[in-house]
């Protein structure tokens, strides 16, 4: 694979028991000259998704450059299944890190979903990491 | 399965999920340490490897939750200690101590999963410790300022098991020196060596190489060949823009069967520096910060070469080296990302990621939720385990009600009367879990959406970590066979045999021109070189070079030199300038994964100096990609005139260009 991955933790799927008040963080430290990404639930708006997150969004860090994005927010849109995936573009960004934990209502981690740096040197197409949401 | 290995399967898991499911184990190290303690000491010495398997997965359960459990308690520790503050005396002392113990255990912990995972085939999915809770609440990361567990001591715990995650929790940080040497005149340069010490080998993994069939587009303008000056290089002119990390052209000889040229069996190597790459490293800041990056646009117009060639003097045999110095400054520069004629294309390649991710969620579901309907996998693991599990879940729900799920007990027992009748794990006319209301995810029954209850929410979530993540192909195996394996491959290519669908998942071309109107952008730049030798004539150029892409697939590159050569003798320099161009065309189109494309190239050069005769090349190259970053370039040359005989001459040369980041990428990556 061109895209180098080091997985500290991933797995495809995910519940979340929002009516018990815990919710998803999604975080994404971006490196590179110019950083491409889209975080999207893929089941909303089709066929082109609505978009979570991006690298146009507010970033709640400069340096190190991240971004956090929790699902749900009160806009959001919930229904018991959904898939959020992550596409990350190499044309001028060099690594990205994703990290998702699943989090009570006061914000303690509960559950460490995915945690994984993607690396590439060279301009390799697109990667994505996908997750299926079922919420409670 | 026999009757006593299931009796022991179910007695594993009964005893696994009650200890699990009273509240609240999760985040209680002591109840953890003593569930993993009474897990660890049921002798299991001669059973069957399903009820082995099965204790080492439930042992990974708990360890993460232990370490989960760890994690909070040293935010607590954290908190205590900077509440006793530096003058808290013994009691700091004492708390230090408790850091450390518990910092040390998580340690042994991870070593345990690794034992742990590679014994049953799993990837540790635990996580690199605390660090990385504190990286994930974005809180302070300081990892001196936590607190131990009382119970830290009560785990019997070996260090038995594989080498220690590599951490490189810092990786994405920025203002962090990079160990690596910093080359390149483009932010790509200095990225640290990849880690590939966990790379995913997940059913997501998996369809992302199934889609890497499609078009990537290279920047192969980067120059891996020894400049132009090197007489034994295979390159006429110089480009515009030097390579990733750090290039290194190595001409091995040029042939001489159909060449009259005296010149062979001679070596010359190069590496190119950019000043920025120099100056973040002397700086101490990550090059690849985004910011830093946008902020020190200059430092990366100038880069540096420097090298060597050896040459054989005419008429001996005997071999001198010559010293190549360069700097190479570029004064336009369109293809630098961060410019804001580049926004609008950065803007459609964004627009296409959204379209293409979009797709490719929507293809990850349909995969991973097939499994489930396959008979396999359904018969063997998902309804009976399933069954098992509800099973506790019902004997927790029957002790205590939840107050936010007062109908938790009935919908169990509706879900056992359906998962007998296979009326579970129901899909969507798309193959998928439906999208129904929350409130139907907690109904006591089957509601008209068909959404999936909160039980089989949980379960599904753990029957991915378990079979559909990191070693999901050795771990379906094992548990069910191949023809599970067979049937998802099977699956996926369907799906990628779908048009609409992969119509989506492809490149768009109004992406792919986006990216093209980058990368044809102009590039202008001028380069100094000198070459000097221990004896002879020293040679000096100033070069201006013009790149531009003229269409998809051409390239154009004009050099314009001046030439200087010092020569030891009275009246013996020389001056005088030359001008050579390059047409690029590739031939083959740009492969996602590995080799670069097939270029054929066509260049000439006239030189003028004083005193001499003019002379001329013509050039005929063909790149021949060998393998990921090593290329053959064959060049056929034509010259009206030699240095030695004044005669014409064709020549015929062959090198190897390697370019070292896509080989450490090509070495390491899975």
């Amino acid at each position: 694979m061109a895209v180098q991955t080091n997985v500290r933790a991933e797995q495809p799927n995910v519940s979340v028991d929002v009516t018990g008040g815990e919710h998803l963080q999604y975080k994404v430290s971006p490196r590179g000259a110019r950083v491409v990404f889209e975080l999207v639930d893929t089941r909303l708006d089709p066929p082109n998704g609505r978009v979570l997150m991006s690298a146009s969004s507010a970033p709640a860090s400069s340096n190190p450059l991240t971004f956090v994005r929790k699902w749900p927010m009160p806009n959001d849109t919930v229904t018991a299944a959904t898939n959020h995936t992550l596409g990350l573009q190499f044309v001028a960004a060099v690594e990205y890190r994703y990290e998702v934990g699943v989090f009570d209502s006061n914000n303690n981690l509960l559950r460490r979903v995915l945690d994984i740096t993607y690396t590439s040197t060279t301009a390799d197409p697109p990667f994505f990491q996908s997750l299926n949401v079922n919420a409670s | 399965m026999r009757p006593r290995r299931l009796a022991a399967f179910l007695l594993m898991f009964l005893v696994a999920y009650s200890v699990v499911a009273q509240q609240p184990p999760k985040t209680n190290s002591d109840k953890l340490h003593e569930q993993i303690r009474n897990i660890e000491t049921i002798n299991l010495e001669g059973k069957s490897a399903v009820v082995q398997n099965a204790q080492k997965r439930v042992l990974l359960a708990l360890y993460e939750d232990l370490r989960t459990a760890l994690d909070l308690d040293l935010q607590d520790l954290k908190k205590m200690r900077e509440t006793v503050g530096a003058d808290g005396g013994r009691v700091s002392h004492d708390l230090d101590v408790q850091i450390s113990a518990i910092q040390k255990e998580q340690e042994q912990i991870v070593a345990r999963v690794q034992n742990l995972s590679s014994s049953t085939g799993t990837v540790n999915t635990a996580g690199n410790g605390a660090s990385n809770q504190g990286d994930i609440n974005l809180a302070d990361g300081s990892e001196d300022t936590k607190r131990s567990s009382t119970g830290s001591e009560n785990i019997s715990i070996t260090r038995s098991g594989g080498p220690l995650e590599p951490t490189n929790r810092n990786d994405s940080r920025a203002d962090v020196a990079p160990n690596n040497v910093a080359t390149g005149n483009n932010a790509t340069s200095n990225i640290p060596l990849p880690q590939a010490a966990n790379p995913s080998t997940s059913l997501n993994a998996s369809l992302n190489q199934a889609l890497q069939a499609k078009i990537e587009q290279r920047d192969a303008t980067k120059q891996t060949e020894t400049p132009s000056v090197s007489s034994n290089s295979t390159s006429l002119v110089d480009t515009s823009s030097a390579g990733d990390l750090v290039n290194v052209g190595l001409n091995l000889a040029g042939l001489t069967g159909t060449t009259k040229d005296s010149s062979k069996d001679a070596n010359s190597v190069s590496v190119t520096s950019s000043a920025y790459a120099l100056y973040a490293s002397f700086r101490g800041v990550d090059p690849l910060n985004p910011g830093f990056y946008n902020r020190h646009a200059a430092w990366r117009k100038l880069s540096f070469t420097l090298g060597y060639d050896d040459e054989k003097a005419t008429g001996t045999n005997a071999t001198t080296q010559a010293k190549i110095f360069g700097a190479k400054y570029l004064i336009i520069n369109k293809r630098d990302p961060t410019l804001a004629r580049n926004d609008k294309y950065f803007q459609i390649i964004s627009n296409d990621l959204q379209t293409r991710t979009t797709a490719f969620g929507n293809l990850f579901e349909k995969v991973t939720y097939h499994v489930t309907t396959i008979k396999a996998f359904r018969d063997k693991i998902l309804i009976p385990q399933f069954r098992a599990y509800l099973q506790v879940k019902r004997e927790e729900a029957a002790q205590s009600v939840v107050a936010s799920d007062p109908q938790r007990l009935a919908r169990i027992d509706d879900l056992l009367v359906r998962v007998n009748s296979g009326t579970v794990f129901l899909l969507d006319q798309d193959g998928v879990a439906p999208s129904g209301p929350l409130a139907d995810v907690k109904a006591p029954a089957l509601t008209a959406s068909g959404a999936w209850k909160k039980e089989e929410n949980e379960f599904w979530e753990q029957v991915g970590r378990d079979y559909l993540g990191p070693n999901f192909r050795d771990k379906l195996k094992a548990a069910v066979g191949n023809s599970v394996l067979d049937e998802i491959d099977a699956f996926v290519e369907k799906q990628l045999n779908d048009a609409k669908l992969f119509d989506r998942l492809q490149e768009s071309p109004a992406a792919t021109e986006a990216i093209e109107n980058i990368r044809r952008a102009p590039l202008f730049s001028v380069y100094a070189l000198t070459k000097q030798r221990p004896q002879g004539v020293d040679e000096y150029s100033g070069e201006a070079i013009f790149d531009y892409g003229l269409a998809n697939r051409i390239n154009l590159t004009l050099n314009g030199n001046f030439l200087y050569k010092n020569s030891p003798l009275v009246g013996g320099d020389t001056r005088g300038g030359k001008f050579s161009g390059q047409f690029r065309f590739q031939l083959t189109p740009e492969k996602l994964v590995g080799r670069n494309p097939l270029f054929f190239f066509v260049s000439g050069d006239g030189e003028a100096l004083s005193g001499r005769k003019p002379t001329f090349h013509a050039q005929a190259k063909l790149n021949l990609p060998i393998l990921n970053g090593l290329d053959l370039p064959l060049s056929l040359t034509y010259a009206n005139r030699n240095e030695q005989n004044k005669k014409d001459f064709v020549k015929f040369q062959f090198a190897f260009a390697f370019d070292t980041s896509r080989i450490l990428q090509a070495l390491t990556s899975k």
